[in-house]
């Protein structure tokens, strides 16, 4: 199963051979990468993934942009990696299990942090001088 | 006004009441967020020890506290390595100098530092009593994660909605 790097770095071969004038090689690359990104089952298209996640197609654009999802745009179309919409969604899933569990009261949070914080033997870690 | 784009949440952020708008804010792209195993650490552990002492105060057996706290673990452990794909880590101890005599305490000192390493434009905390909220230190605005979140929607008209509609949907 290539991944989605592969199917990108295809594609700038193909742009390579384009500029050095070797269009049967341009082609050939071109063919295969459309084979691939077709028949990638690690990837989607950008409506299938806010469909997934319940958001917007420029949504997930911005998250590719910020690197929170997976993808670029290949052939022209943007595809992103399943894996990392399932990420994602795994994401949400253990959000919504700590949501479930409730949330300590701004009173506790701050108690339990100023005794790790603060207290000798609760220290995470020191300042660096 | 800050830039919103490069933010530090503390411990009290991430275990406060708007803590799933919060990453599900970094994980739609609206910012790039970071932490460092220092923040990483606090949160596993004030979490964890709150999910114990309350199994505790609600009058479970030994045995239970000690399930509840397995569980709470791994559930923690769960979202860290989730949040690994949204949350980039940073060591405070590579923060550039900067005069940090402003915060009383030194041990506050990681969570400042953590937020210059990531050379974050806004540091989000809910502790009001040992840092200036509403005010710019070190050219890092800081901010309650409520405040912050205003922002974020009023720079993303969308933001509020698009949050809620990925939580929402995982609820059904």
């Amino acid at each position: 199963m290539p991944k989605l790097e592969t199917i990108k770095t295809l594609e700038r071969l193909e742009r390579e051979m384009g500029r050095a004038g070797r269009k049967a090689e341009a082609s050939a690359l071109r063919e295969a990468r459309g084979i691939l990104a077709r028949s990638e089952p690690g990837l989607m298209t950008t409506g299938q993934a806010a469909m997934l996640l319940n958001v917007s197609i420029p949504t997930i654009k911005r998250m590719v942009e910020r690197g929170t999802l997976a993808g670029a745009p290949v052939g022209g179309r943007w595809r992103v990696s399943r894996a990392s919409v399932e990420a994602l969604l795994r994401l949400r899933q253990t959000l919504l299990e700590f949501d479930a569990e409730a949330q300590p009261s701004p009173e506790e949070i701050q108690t339990l942090i100023h005794r790790a914080r603060h207290s000798k033997r609760g220290k995470p870690s020191r300042a660096t001088p | 006004m800050p830039l919103l784009d490069r933010v530090v949440h503390d411990t009290s952020a991430l275990l406060g009441r708007h803590s799933s708008a919060l990453i599900a804010g970094a994980a739609l792209g609206y910012y790039s967020a970071f932490w460092s195993p220092w923040v990483i650490s606090e949160f596993a552990r004030v979490r964890t020890e709150w999910v114990a002492e309350r199994a505790a105060r609600q009058g479970y057996t030994a045995a239970e506290v000690r399930l509840r706290l397995r569980e709470s673990r791994q559930r923690v452990n769960a979202l860290v390595a989730h949040l690994s794909r949204v949350f980039s880590v940073v060591n405070h101890t590579d923060a550039p100098p900067a005069d940090l005599s402003w915060l009383r305490d030194r041990d506050d000192w990681p969570l400042m530092q953590t937020a210059l390493a990531a050379g974050a434009d806004t540091l989000v905390t809910d502790d009001a009593a040992d840092f200036p909220l509403g005010e710019e230190r070190n050219g890092i605005f800081i901010l309650n994660s409520e405040a912050f979140l205003q922002a974020l929607y009023v720079k993303f008209p969308g933001g509020a909605m698009a949050t809620e509609e990925y939580l929402r949907e995982g609820r059904r």
